[in-house]
């Protein structure tokens, strides 16, 4: 029967193990990582992330769209900060340089919430 | 020569086994009651995340005690009325909620601490000291006034204090959201109320890891309610004392005796109220409540954990 049945046997295991290297292939590129990631979400609640892990120790400045007028964002190697926002009390300027997961730069007024993550201690919030 | 049919059921199986199953995650963040509020779903196809922001904005607009909205009897109605407001049977029932809470918890939550709140706040955004003569009057009033309820929903303030749900309200709306979900079968979520009011359901079946900040530890929870207190959220140093958005309603102290206080539960209405009730609470106080009342209680000192529930494990 072994014999009848010997090339589907074949293929069906090539076909397995072929599937079970994709997996890790996959799972290796999208899983765990040391990076830290900025995750910025907008006014429009459109999210942006950045690599802060690929930046300098440079800060460099982005525009992040405000819901009243758009936000200066500074960046730099596992670092974010607010440089300029129009919101009347400045909470979020005055947060000053965040490099902790999970403790999110929040602009109520222009409605812009950024936070860092990273795969390295996993978590899923940090309170 | 094998056959075409076994060529292409072989292509087709390839095809089936080596896809990548992509996630269904959804996320948006929100900015009600002052602060916002994330929702992540994971693998729920079926989220009406529309629906529960109309749910949110709702009780935003109700428990706004700083504006008011055309056709809507709110918070700020009641402060600003000297007579009786009919309001909404979601708001009738959170501030009955919050008179039962002043009573269980005797008297650290107070929902007509309104007028000291806002004291705290101004003096945390110019980083001064209020004026003590200010803070006495404002304790005067909070013991001279009482909330008082007629039939119809019938709402008014006796005295000069004005009500500030911001102890109770996040939690409360997480608790509506958590009963919301479960009637439409979703369970895999994580709601993070501005980082104080947090619900959990479970992540694909599993616990999530709750770090907790500056003491480089963290622990797994999944299907419960998290609320947690911290002076890191909102302060300012004077002489070396931090003063911080936590008011004890019966000396005016902005002055906590813990730097953080993690209660979990899954009441969220009970774990907000009494996340911010621990910090005025010494530790012994805390557990016998906590031992009461079947919570678990995280203490956080110096940046060091000073009390925690033998049922929370802890991983570095």
């Amino acid at each position: 029967m072994f014999k009848k049945y010997k090339r589907d046997i074949i293929l069906i295991s090539s076909l397995l193990i072929i599937s079970l290297l994709a997996c890790l292939v996959y799972f290796n590129f999208n899983g765990s990582s040391t990076n830290l990631v900025a995750n910025i979400t907008d006014s429009n609640n459109v999210v942006t992330q950045i690599d802060l892990e690929k930046e300098t120790d440079t800060e460099r400045e982005i525009t992040v769209d405000g819901l009243h007028e758009d936000l200066k964002v500074g960046v730099k190697h596992n670092a974010i900060r607010v440089i300029y926002s129009s919101c009347p009390h400045q909470d979020c300027v005055k947060m000053g340089t965040v490099s902790i997961t999970n403790k999110p730069i929040v602009c109520l007024y222009n409605k812009v919430y950024i936070v860092l993550i990273s795969n390295a201690d996993g978590n899923d919030i940090n309170i | 020569m094998y056959s075409k049919q076994r060529i292409l059921m072989s292509f087709l199986l390839t095809l089936f086994l080596t896809s990548c199953g992509s996630s269904n995650n959804i996320s948006k963040t929100i900015y009600p009651f002052s602060t916002y509020l994330t929702m992540n779903f994971y693998n729920e196809g079926d989220v009406d995340i529309d629906e529960i922001t109309n749910i949110v904005d709702e009780y935003d607009k109700l428990c706004d005690p700083y504006n008011s909205y055309e056709g809507i009897n709110n918070l700020y109605t009641i402060n600003n009325s000297s007579d009786f407001v009919k309001v909404d049977a979601k708001l009738y029932d959170i501030l009955k909620m919050g008179i039962d809470a002043q009573a269980k918890t005797n008297g650290y939550f107070n929902p007509l601490i309104g007028n000291l709140s806002l004291t705290w706040k101004e003096a945390i955004e110019n980083k001064t000291l209020p004026n003590e003569d200010v803070i006495s009057k404002e304790i005067l009033e909070i013991n001279n006034s009482s909330l008082e309820f007629k039939d119809d929903y019938m709402v008014k303030i006796n005295g000069d204090a004005n009500l500030d749900l911001g102890g109770i309200t996040k939690g409360y709306v997480l608790s509506i959201l958590k009963d919301y979900l479960a009637t439409k079968n979703i369970t895999k979520y994580l709601i993070n109320g501005g980082n104080s009011s947090i619900i959990l359901g479970n992540k694909n079946g599993e616990d999530f890891k709750i770090g907790i900040n500056n003491v480089g530890a963290g622990f797994k929870a999944k299907e419960t309610s998290i609320g947690t207190s911290s002076v890191d959220e909102q302060y300012f140093e004077v002489d070396g004392v931090t003063y911080s958005h936590i008011i004890n309603p019966f000396t005016g102290s902005a002055v906590s005796k813990h730097e953080t206080v993690v209660v979990i539960n899954d009441n969220a209405t009970l774990m907000d109220i009494y996340s911010t009730v621990f910090m005025m609470l010494d530790t012994e106080e805390i557990i016998k409540i906590a031992e009461k009342n079947s919570f678990k209680v995280i203490v956080i000192d110096n940046k060091q954990i000073t009390y925690k529930d033998s049922e929370i494990e802890l991983y570095v």
